[in-house]
């Protein structure tokens, strides 16, 4: 595979160890699923170049009140292989939960609690972190997030871990709802700097 | 310059006792984010922690919040520590290949009129037996001094290979 293009000579020529993959906004008519791809091509967004991806997202269910969970898939994998540790907040109340693989909720990644609609129209956001993409481990993943209901809703660190070793190369993205027109998702890779 | 910088990045390829990254840069804030699995026998997961300027004396404080194996939920906060917790990392017991994670900013390190403070977002999902934890923290180093190196150790024994860590800059101009 060719060098991608900010790599000169073997030199690093651009510093920033964020890069800009793609961002997705839901237009016109909802949306049931967002889908993110590796080019593989080489490319300044290949993934096969980072350490990390990062997944921000600003998101709304159609269905009206409560919240809707935003969650990931990997590869396409819809496997009980997603083990989790959950803490959030309603407002009221703390609650962790965990699940081992092979369990309930364990056949997606959750990472955001996305409003339904209300007036005003309330929106979830998130910060879902997935680490070394590219190992051989299995793939951890954290995310922060926050989905306010205008007097309600919920905060929470969800981590999760993609019992798999391949290289993450797709991420689907859904809830049990579509998608409001303006939902927003942006994935960004990270970059690493290896010096002796 | 770049506003987020990758300063550098530790990807063992042996276990190590410890990771340490010397060569800070000047920057507004710094962040590591990496994962690590131990070879401590015992727990099913460990913790690992962070120290400054190889400042080991009793000059650390932190607290933070917690969900564990299952429904378990918990609130610590200590002070007179010579480190502050800032990771999880499963241990033999678990499977081999997975590993904990963790996200630890340090504000304004370089501000000498300031205690350096700390935030950090660790978990595991997969730990021996099924053990799980996330946790939301800050720490505290009881020193003005500029932060001009950073220590990572875990609680016992080493760090495997194949644990990593990368030192982010971030420049606000």
């Amino acid at each position: 595979m060719a060098d991608p293009a900010y790599i000169v000579d073997g030199v690093l020529t651009d510093g920033e160890a964020w890069v800009g993959i793609a961002t997705t906004t839901v237009s016109g008519t909802s949306t049931a699923t967002i889908t993110f791809t590796s080019p593989d091509d080489g490319s300044s967004t290949d993934w096969s170049q980072f350490m990390d991806l990062i997944l921000i997202s600003h998101a709304a269910g159609e269905a009206v009140g409560g919240t809707n969970s935003s969650y990931a898939r990997f590869n396409s994998d819809t496997g009980s292989n997603y083990p989790y540790q959950w803490l959030y907040a309603d407002g009221a109340s703390v609650t962790a939960a965990s699940g081992a693989a092979g369990a309930s909720h364990t056949d997606r990644i959750y990472f955001d609690a996305s409003p339904g609609t209300a007036s005003p129209q309330p929106w979830g956001c998130s910060v879902l972190t997935m680490f070394d993409i590219n190992s051989g481990k299995y793939k951890s993943a954290i995310s922060q997030f926050a989905g306010d209901r205008d007097g309600a809703g919920m905060v929470g660190i969800y981590a999760s871990t993609w019992q798999s070793q391949a290289a993450i190369n797709r991420i689907d993205i859904a809830c049990a709802v579509d998608y409001l027109p303006d939902s927003t998702f942006s994935l960004f890779g990270v970059l690493p700097r290896m010096v002796a | 310059m770049a506003v987020i910088e990758a300063i550098a990045t530790t990807y063992l390829e042996a276990d190590a006792a410890s990771v340490t990254f010397s060569s800070l840069g000047s920057y507004e804030h710094l962040q590591i984010r990496g994962g690590a699995h131990t070879d401590a026998a015992g727990a099913g997961y460990n913790a690992f922690h962070i120290r400054f300027n190889g400042d080991t004396a009793a000059n650390y404080a932190f607290h933070y919040m917690r969900g564990y194996n299952g429904s378990n939920t918990a609130a610590t906060a200590a002070t007179g520590y010579s480190y502050i917790f800032c990771g999880l990392e499963p241990g033999p017991g678990g499977l081999s290949t997975a590993y904990g994670t963790a996200i630890i900013d340090i504000l304004d390190y370089r501000n000498t009129n300031k205690n350096t403070t700390i935030s950090y977002s660790p978990a595991i999902a997969t730990g021996a037996g099924g053990s799980t934890e996330v946790q939301f923290g800050s720490g505290l180093w009881d020193s003005t001094a500029a932060v001009t190196s950073i220590v990572l150790t875990p609680q016992s024994g080493n760090f495997t290979r194949g644990s990593e860590f990368t030192l982010f800059g971030l420049a606000s101009s």
